[in-house]
């Protein structure tokens, strides 16, 4: 069985005629992963270009809301698509991220004469060609530049100033350059004819089966997305609850390590839904302060997650009957 | 499935160069001044980014005037060689703008506020100062009680040499202990009011006590 046919799930007898037309690009997890981590991205890049502009901010007015805004898109920014990746169809992005990691020697081909028109000139494109690869590593490379340089800009005061200074101009730099690949990346997938197709995998799931062929000879995609069920749903849901909980203990942890700053709104946020029995309130929180209540929780929860993936795996195997 | 064709595990590879890069950046590229900053929304000049509102005016010694008024018993004006001649005092003070980057060792040269404005002599009703510049648009506030400090200045110099033009060239107000933009640039006038009037800043929300670390949601 190939890869695409295992995401097609089983129980599809018979194609309709629109999937023959259309195939299934990317599926319910993989849309919902670009669209938290495109929808921050906006947010943070609106507040972030108000913020840091100082002509803009003359008209914009409001600084500390902005920055209150452009925190929040931030953490769902950074915690956001994993969590989406872990309550929903994990060896999907699994998958994604093994293809993005291997290049041949026809992406390095592509690369040195890229196409928008691959008719007239094909090297073997599977399902993401080099510069959609370049476009995912860089993605993953940036959230993970942003919120590091981004916690030392909010953190200021625990951070020596070289490095602070530095983070700045790095989570400044990397704002513009990232604008940049976004303006690419919203013309090669809206805009531009021969591509534009894209868009369609993206918000529906499907793309037409003639573009698939010229664009991504090398793929061998699924008809049609495995429908959805209650009972996964519901998983899916109280794995997302566990998960952000998670993430908000442990940027809780490291605060209390880098010693959290009660007056930040944000911080107090944080603070009010970690707040788990046991845990240390804000204003109890000092520099360095162990809190262990928070770090027991946390090993909860990485257990609570764990044990519901697994039952993913081993409840069909239990229950063959349960699938149908 | 096809035969898988010959991959190399690039992608990794990139991402965790990237990330090199960018982490020896941020450990080592303060040793090397700006080289990293492609854009940093403005040029910089002594390790401060310079920002103006209203572009930058042009002093001329022999007609820029401080003038100091308002709820005083008498009323100043000083030449630029008046302030020269007042005793000098220098100050070294952490600098912080609100937006994040920092000058650790700035060295302010200048005269104490609080000495012109007790020569003034503030009556009974005064509470606050309103500084306004010579580009005609920027503005601060400070109340007397923090303008009472004695590392409070008018500084005409930095770091031995006179201010420069971007900045702030003659006078600049420098409260040690607030962020950057209390430090207003170009000051020719000082009022004495009886209430705060918020600077330009803080009617587009900056916090009026403009303490580091306890205000801006910082």
């Amino acid at each position: 069985m190939t890869m695409d046919a295992a995401l097609a799930g089983p129980g599809i007898a018979e194609p309709t005629a629109e999937a023959v037309q259309r195939v299934l690009r990317f599926n319910r997890t993989q849309r919902l992963v670009h669209w938290v981590q495109a929808i921050t991205f906006l947010i943070l890049l609106a507040t972030g270009l108000a913020i840091g502009i100082s002509g803009l901010q003359g008209i914009i007015g409001n600084r500390a809301l902005l920055r209150e805004t452009h925190l929040i898109a931030a953490f769902l920014f950074v915690f956001g698509p994993s969590l989406v990746a872990l309550a929903g169809n994990r060896r999907s992005i699994k998958d994604d991220a093994s293809e993005v990691d291997a290049w041949t020697p026809e992406d390095v081909q592509w690369l040195a004469h890229p196409t928008t028109r691959p008719e007239t000139w094909t090297p073997m494109v599977r399902r993401y060609n080099a510069g959609q690869k370049l476009n995912a590593i860089f993605t993953v490379y940036a959230t993970l530049a942003f919120g590091v340089t981004g916690l030392i800009l909010w953190q200021n005061r625990r951070f020596p100033f070289g490095i602070v200074s530095q983070a700045n101009v790095i989570h400044t730099d990397l704002a513009y350059i990232a604008l940049a690949v976004f303006l690419g990346h919203l013309y090669l997938s809206a805009i531009h004819p021969t591509t534009r197709e894209s868009l369609n995998g993206m918000i529906r799931g499907t793309v037409d089966r003639a573009w698939a062929r010229t664009h991504h000879p090398g793929w061998a995609p699924a008809l049609q997305e495995a429908p959805l069920r209650f009972e996964s749903v519901l998983r899916s849901l109280a794995m997302l609850a566990l998960g952000l909980e998670a993430s908000l203990l442990a940027v809780r942890l490291g605060f209390e390590w880098l010693g959290a700053n009660a007056t930040d709104p944000v911080t107090k946020l944080i603070y009010r839904f970690s707040g788990l029995p046991g845990t240390l309130h804000h204003q109890a929180a000092g520099l360095h302060q162990f809190d262990l209540a928070a770090l027991i929780w946390l090993g909860l929860l990485a257990v609570a997650l764990v044990a519901m993936t697994r039952a993913e795996d081993l409840l069909p195997r239990l229950m063959p009957a349960a699938r149908n | 499935m096809p035969p898988r064709p010959q991959t190399f595990k690039v992608g990794r590879a990139a991402f965790l160069g990237l990330s090199g890069l960018t982490g020896a950046a941020l450990l080592l590229g303060n040793r090397i001044p700006n080289a990293f900053s492609l854009l940093s929304g403005g040029t910089n000049v002594n390790g401060f980014t310079i920002y103006t509102i209203a572009g930058f005016p042009t002093f001329d010694p022999a007609t820029y005037r401080l003038k100091i008024d308002g709820l005083v018993a008498k009323p100043r004006e000083y030449t630029y060689a008046d302030l020269l001649a007042l005793p000098s005092v220098s100050e070294v003070r952490y600098y912080q703008c609100v937006t994040g980057w920092v000058v650790p060792r700035p060295r302010w040269h200048g005269v104490r506020l609080w000495d012109l404005i007790q020569a003034a002599k503030p009556t009974a009703a005064a509470r606050a100062l309103r500084f306004t510049c010579m580009d005609g648009a920027y503005s601060e506030s400070l109340t007397l009680d923090q303008a009472k400090p004695l590392d409070v200045l008018l500084a005409y110099g930095l770091n031995g040499k006179p201010l420069s033009r971007d900045q702030g060239q003659p006078l600049r107000l420098v409260v040690p202990g607030m962020y950057g933009y209390k430090f207003a640039k170009w000051v020719n006038h000082i009022e004495v009011i009886d209430r705060v009037v918020p600077g330009y800043w803080e009617q587009n929300g900056y916090d009026i006590n403009a303490y580091i670390g306890r205000s801006n949601g910082l």
